[in-house]
């Protein structure tokens, strides 16, 4: 394989401590790929390219000089536009932020940055990260690799098609109610949504602080698992971490057949039955064969039934519609203009929420939680759901004007998503191949809280013997 | 009887009764834009009367599961639940 930008980050990160390769040698692979890929598909915000090589320069010759080398030392990263560091722009997809410079850096970028990971620039998102889909009026929508028609699934958008383009090893996006899972599912790669309060959200731009989650975009779960170890753990300056416990990267499956069934054996994965038969009929050749290959590998597959599923569902929406209108009041108030209509719109319901249907919700989250891991986490190790109910919509077919629209497009897309951001569990997001239509299709393995170890391990091993996640989009002639 | 109003003294025939379950009715697009004004926020008449529409639904649906807070349920809660 000549492209370097092709490897897993796992691959490049061997090929680092081994001195096959340079970081300045991933970082051109990267570069030359994003020239070509930009024009098609709107992945980057800003590109730093000098940026980058200064500090992959700086990588080899710490390696050059025998410093110390982890997993993600000269590992070209690229992130969603919400990430704060001090001096620099993050628009969060905004037009209000174009001149917006942080005055300090985000906990997950300076512990990337203490990893030695090289940071190509900023990436495309929904506007606040407030859709689904992946439009955005103010910077473009950013299209998805496999068909520029299509949209990306947001609010992760640029994190989505970039990582699938390999123009990045991989990308912190944020997930309140399905943002990184829905471009993961939708561009073929790799997501995971950690538990709530596993990852620092200090210098994040918060959308519903509540159900906010950071975590990785990536080629694999092996992948996700390397920037995950990088970026879990206590910070003090975000007190949902407090209880943060540290993250054991899981053994690497090795894809021989009786080390899995070893791996494996005595592994419960629960289905949601209401989930899969959501799905649209598009979907379930590529959902029913990702079971198959579970039971092939020796997982006991056992029906579940999330309680209160429409419930949870709806107090996930309060939760969030409601927090994005406090977060956004004084802004809406002094610059409605800056906003694109439809999210202003959306925003508005927020503001009518009654105080007592909002701490109803969170009342709810602990009763809930606690009745899902009784009756789902006490006799399976994870839950097998898809992560998105539809079809990838085309840009144009989910593009939102009215409330009326926004309802229609964006309920169905978070519909198997959301849920688990009320819940705050893990869940995994792993592509298991295209639809009819040739767009990817994504499963979720949910985990119980903290439990990523868990759902990484099964999805690396899922990974072992599939090949959905090595599929690569190719440009036109 | 003890003086307790019950659901069954709900007027059908009066939507602004609110006695017994919840259900849109008039006036309520009047209670959004009011808490929007209440905020500085100005929104049209018939925006809120959708979202008043749809806040009406969602709580009858939240307050109909058959799971409800105790009455020393509290938001934090979920964080012992996450243990």
């Amino acid at each position: 394989m000549n492209d370097l930008a092709l490897w897993t980050l796992a691959e490049a990160s061997a090929a680092i401590a081994a001195r096959q390769v340079s970081s300045r040698e991933l970082v051109e692979a990267c570069l030359a790929r994003i020239a070509q890929w930009q024009p098609r598909i709107n992945a980057f915000i800003d590109l730093r390219a000098d940026a980058a090589r200064a500090a992959a320069d700086a990588a080899d010759r710490a390696i050059a000089a025998g410093g110390p080398c982890s997993p993600l030392h000269g590992i070209p990263l690229a992130h969603k536009d919400m990430y704060y560091r001090e001096g620099r722009v993050s628009t969060c997809g905004s037009t209000l932020r174009r001149e917006w410079h942080a005055t300090g850096t985000a906990t997950v970028l300076r512990r990337l940055d203490a990893a030695g990971a090289i940071d190509l620039g900023t990436l495309n998102m929904a506007e606040w990260a407030g859709g689904a889909t992946g439009h955005n009026i103010w910077f473009g929508d950013a299209r998805n690799p496999w068909n520029p028609d299509r949209v990306t699934g947001g609010s992760s958008s640029g994190s989505g098609a970039a990582v699938a383009a390999r123009l990045a090893f991989g990308s912190l996006g944020s997930d309140t109610g399905g943002s990184i899972r829905l471009p993961a599912s939708m561009c073929g790669v790799t997501g995971l949504k950690p538990t709530y309060g596993a990852v620092s959200r200090h210098g994040a731009m918060p959308r519903a602080w509540t159900l906010d989650a950071v975590g990785p975009l990536a080629r694999t779960a092996q992948d996700c698992a390397l920037i995950l170890a990088a970026i879990a753990g206590p910070d003090p300056q975000d007190a949902s971490t407090a209880e943060a416990p540290g993250f054991a990267m899981p053994a690497v499956a090795d894809g021989r057949a009786g080390r899995l069934a070893d791996t494996l054996a005595g592994t419960v994965i629960g289905v949601e039955a209401s989930m899969l038969q959501a799905a649209d009929p598009s979907l379930r050749p590529a959902l029913d064969t990702a079971l198959a290959v579970l039971g092939d590998l020796g997982v006991e597959l056992r029906e579940v039934a999330i309680p209160e599923l429409a419930a949870i569902f709806d107090l996930g929406g309060v939760i969030s519609t409601t927090e994005a209108a406090s977060i956004h009041l004084q802004q809406m108030r002094a610059q409605p203009s800056g906003y694109a209509p439809d999210l202003f719109t959306r925003m508005q319901a927020g503001l009518a929420t009654p105080a007592v249907l909002y701490l109803h919700a969170l009342r709810m989250r602990g009763l809930l939680l606690e009745k899902v891991r009784a009756s789902v986490f006490s006799r399976c190790n994870a839950l097998f759901a898809p992560t998105v109910a539809v079809p990838v919509p085309t840009r144009a077919e989910s593009r939102t004007e009215t409330a009326e629209d926004v309802g229609r497009i964006h309920g169905p897309l978070v519909r198997l998503t959301r849920p688990f951001n009320f819940l705050g569990l893990p869940s995994l997001s792993l592509p298991c191949g295209p639809d009819s239509a040739g767009m990817p299709v994504g499963f979720q393995l949910v985990g119980a809280p903290f439990a990523e170890a868990e759902i990484l391990r099964l999805g690396m091993a899922y990974q072992s013997i599939t090949a959905w996640h090595a599929r690569v989009p190719e440009l036109p002639a | 009887m003890n003086g307790t109003p019950t659901p069954s003294r709900q007027d059908e025939n009066d939507p602004d009764d609110c006695g017994g379950p919840i259900r849109p009715s008039r006036g309520k697009d009047v209670d959004v834009a009011g808490s929007a004004a209440l905020l500085g926020m100005s929104l049209p008449m018939d925006r809120a009367g959708a979202i008043a529409a749809d806040l009406v639904k969602l709580a009858e649906r939240v307050l109909a599961s058959p799971v409800q807070p105790g009455f020393e349920d509290e938001p934090a809660d979920f964080r012992k639940a996450q243990r």
